[in-house]
């Protein structure tokens, strides 16, 4: 889920908006780095290609991996540290604090909408609780309106989220669910939008001239954009309405990193890229059952256990090396290691290996799945 | 069966389990072994517990200076009875000769040696004699020593499927050893073969029968080949040597109780398969590089087969 999740990111950045420093802040780049949390070294630091393919960080990996599986708050509260990870992370990319929010009474979340029409409808519907489906379905269309048009902070739209949340599960109404899942969804858009902003900062920067150029055009735009104000830390970013002088930016860009190809740097970057894609793709791809499954399992205890297995390292000397260090998972981890031996090198195969080797990783997942929580 | 020797034996002898392991697996291999170390760490004691506990012949050699190709191998020699030459075979007519101090033999005597230990045979007089199966040298030297000893030339070491540093054991093995010596001593000399001929025979044939995935030939090919290819090589391993490292791998797993090789096997066996045909630069030497340290490194690079 989480090759997804920077796949989809690697994808977006061609389509990406370009980042524009407000006039308090003239150097996107420098507010993109002193937006960085010491000690997180995931999602924050990705502020190039390279970074965004060494976030391996397990505590942050996991983390990410949380938020990917969870479709509710609570489950991502679930386990306290991945969600003080989060937390952070989101907190300090997006500006967004979720626990504040969850803490905050009702009046203070209308007070921090400053979309009038949303914050009126809620009003409305706080007071009267009258939240039949044509009434939420038409507030939610109002916040989406007006989220894509830029015309709601980030921290209002959450708000507003949390505040309908409330009013719904106040009046029993099954739609709460469906807005939580939106809360969750919304956080995941924030940590891909924060990111995507901040390797496009860093392509922009590489191509230097285009990127000054970009900052001169700058004010050209102050008077159509929408601004994503963020409360802490104090971070203005504007994104412009698409227009064509943005799509030459981005065409000129995509050029200007064709020409870098070339360059030492950049070609290192994307065959670096390259391989990550290649590697981390294509490694339980196309591969039998059982290979496919103890690799699984082997990603699985390296987040859980910390020890890596580098490319000398045997299947034993692996499983030797988390001997004690992983609790319940060692048990089922030794079961697959055996599975995947006999399978590669006793050459044993058929349905009774495979199942037991299956058997194994469901063990496997399962005891992650304890630990985890 | 080889797996009690193995047990047997590691009952008897302090902190030598990988060693006896080793001559067990150059006997599998239907190769020869070198016990390398300095005087006193039972490298005598080991080969002879070992031997003991195979239903073999067994002789030993002391080798000298003086010692002649025909003290080794034997010779014809004249009957007055029956006014006859007849043969008279040497000690090399064993199923297990322990050489001890090998270096100490003259050039010309190891080579005879040598030549009986790569044929498997043995010529005097015009007359070829093939040696009983199986046969192994377990062969010790001291490598300390300079004076009255010549070292075996890098050829004749490529004769020994592994070489074995016998080192020092541990405060602690060396505590239990304290406490135990007599006790081992007679352990030793009161030992009886738990493994006839024909195991051995057979386990040879199954050892050599042991699966070898085809990405781990590439794996061992990879070692070998780094091991030419490292700054601080001067002569590399040669296809011998990893014919070698896949002999006593399949050994090895067949000790181990395996009917196919592993990665660790090859691990297991790669240093004393590989060390002692490799030749550093002079310059490596020099400043106290071992062999043994440049094949580990090896290993710590080359990827193992993956998926």
């Amino acid at each position: 889920m989480l090759r997804a999740f920077a796949l989809s990111l690697l994808l977006l950045l061609p389509m990406a908006s370009v980042p524009v420093a407000s006039s308090s802040q003239p150097n996107a780049v420098d507010v993109l780095e002193n937006r960085h949390t010491p000690g997180f070294p995931g999602i924050l630091n990705i502020t190039s290609i390279g970074d965004l393919l060494s976030v391996s960080s397990p505590d942050v990996r996991k983390a990410l991996e949380k938020l990917l599986q969870c479709n509710t708050l609570e489950c991502i509260e679930e386990d306290e540290f991945t969600a003080n990870i989060l937390k952070s992370i989101l907190h300090n990319s997006t500006g967004v604090d979720i626990t504040r929010l969850r803490a905050l009474s009702d009046s203070r979340l209308l007070d921090m909408i400053d979309d009038s029409g949303i914050r009126s409808l809620l009003e409305s519907l706080n007071r009267t609780g009258n939240v039949g489906p044509l009434e939420v379905d038409r507030l939610v269309n109002e916040l989406e309106s007006a989220r894509s048009k830029g015309s709601i902070s980030p921290q209002a739209y959450m708000a507003a989220l949390e505040l309908l949340r409330r009013i719904l599960e106040r009046s029993g109404n099954p739609q709460g669910e469906v807005i939580e899942r939106r809360q969750v969804e919304a956080i995941r858009e924030a940590l891909v939008e924060a990111s995507r902003r901040g390797l496009l900062s860093e392509l922009l920067e590489r191509i230097s001239g285009l990127y000054r150029e970009s900052q001169r055009w700058n004010s050209s735009f102050n008077s159509q954009r929408g601004v994503f104000a963020v409360e802490s830390p104090k971070v203005g970013f504007e994104l412009p309405s698409v227009s064509p002088s943005i799509l030459v930016l981005i065409l000129l860009a995509s050029l200007a990193t064709i020409a870098l190809f070339s360059s030492q740097r950049l070609g290192v970057l994307i065959a670096g890229m390259a391989r990550w894609r290649k590697g981390e793709d294509a490694e339980f791809r196309d591969i039998p059952l059982i290979p496919r499954l103890y690799w699984s399992g082997v990603r699985l205890v390296e987040r859980v256990g910390g020890a890596r297995m580098d490319a000398s390292t045997t299947h034993r000397e692996f499983l030797a090396r988390i001997e004690g260090k992983v609790g319940e998972l060692e048990r089922p981890f030794k079961g697959l290691t055996l599975s995947y031996e006999l399978y590669r090198y006793a050459g044993l195969s058929g349905r009774d290996v495979e199942e037991q080797a299956l058997r194994y990783y469901e063990d496997l997942e399962k005891a992650s799945r304890v630990r985890g929580s | 069966m080889i797996a009690k020797v193995v047990e047997k034996a590691s009952s008897i002898l302090v902190e030598r389990d990988n060693e006896i392991k080793l001559i067990l697996a150059s006997l599998l291999a239907r190769g020869h072994i070198l016990l390398e170390g300095v005087p006193g760490v039972a490298k005598t004691y080991t080969a002879k517990t070992v031997a003991s506990l195979l239903s073999l012949s067994f002789k030993r050699i002391q080798m000298t200076p003086d010692l002649l190709p025909s003290d080794v191998t034997g010779g014809f020699v004249y009957d007055q009875k029956t006014g006859e030459f007849k043969l008279r075979k040497g000690p090399i007519f064993t199923n297990i000769l322990l050489v001890d101090e090998i270096n100490r033999a003259s050039p010309r005597t190891q080579s005879a040696l040598l030549e009986a230990m790569q044929e498997r045979q043995v010529t005097i007089e015009g007359v070829t004699m093939p040696l009983e199966e199986p046969f192994m040298v377990i062969a010790t030297q001291n490598p300390i020593e300079f004076e009255g000893v010549f070292p075996l030339p890098e050829a004749q070491l490529d004769r020994f499927i592994a070489r074995v540093p016998v080192g020092y054991p541990s405060t602690k093995g060396f505590i239990e050893i304290l406490r135990r010596a007599d006790e081992i001593e007679e352990a030793i000399a009161n030992l009886t073969p738990m493994v006839s001929r024909e195991d051995v025979l057979n386990a040879i044939k199954e050892a050599s029968r042991v699966r070898v995935e085809d990405s781990l030939y590439e794996y061992i090919a990879r070692i070998v080949e780094e091991s030419r290819r490292h700054p601080a090589v001067k002569l590399g391993g040669s296809p011998r040597a990893g014919i070698a490292i896949v002999r006593l791998a399949k050994a090895w797993a067949y000790i181990e109780g395996r009917g196919y090789v592993i990665p660790d096997d090859v691990k297991a066996v790669a240093i004393p398969a590989l060390a002692h045909r490799i030749i550093l630069n002079p310059e490596y030497e020099v400043e106290g590089v071992k062999p043994e340290a440049v094949i580990k490194e090896i290993l710590g690079r080359v990827p193992v087969p993956r998926p």
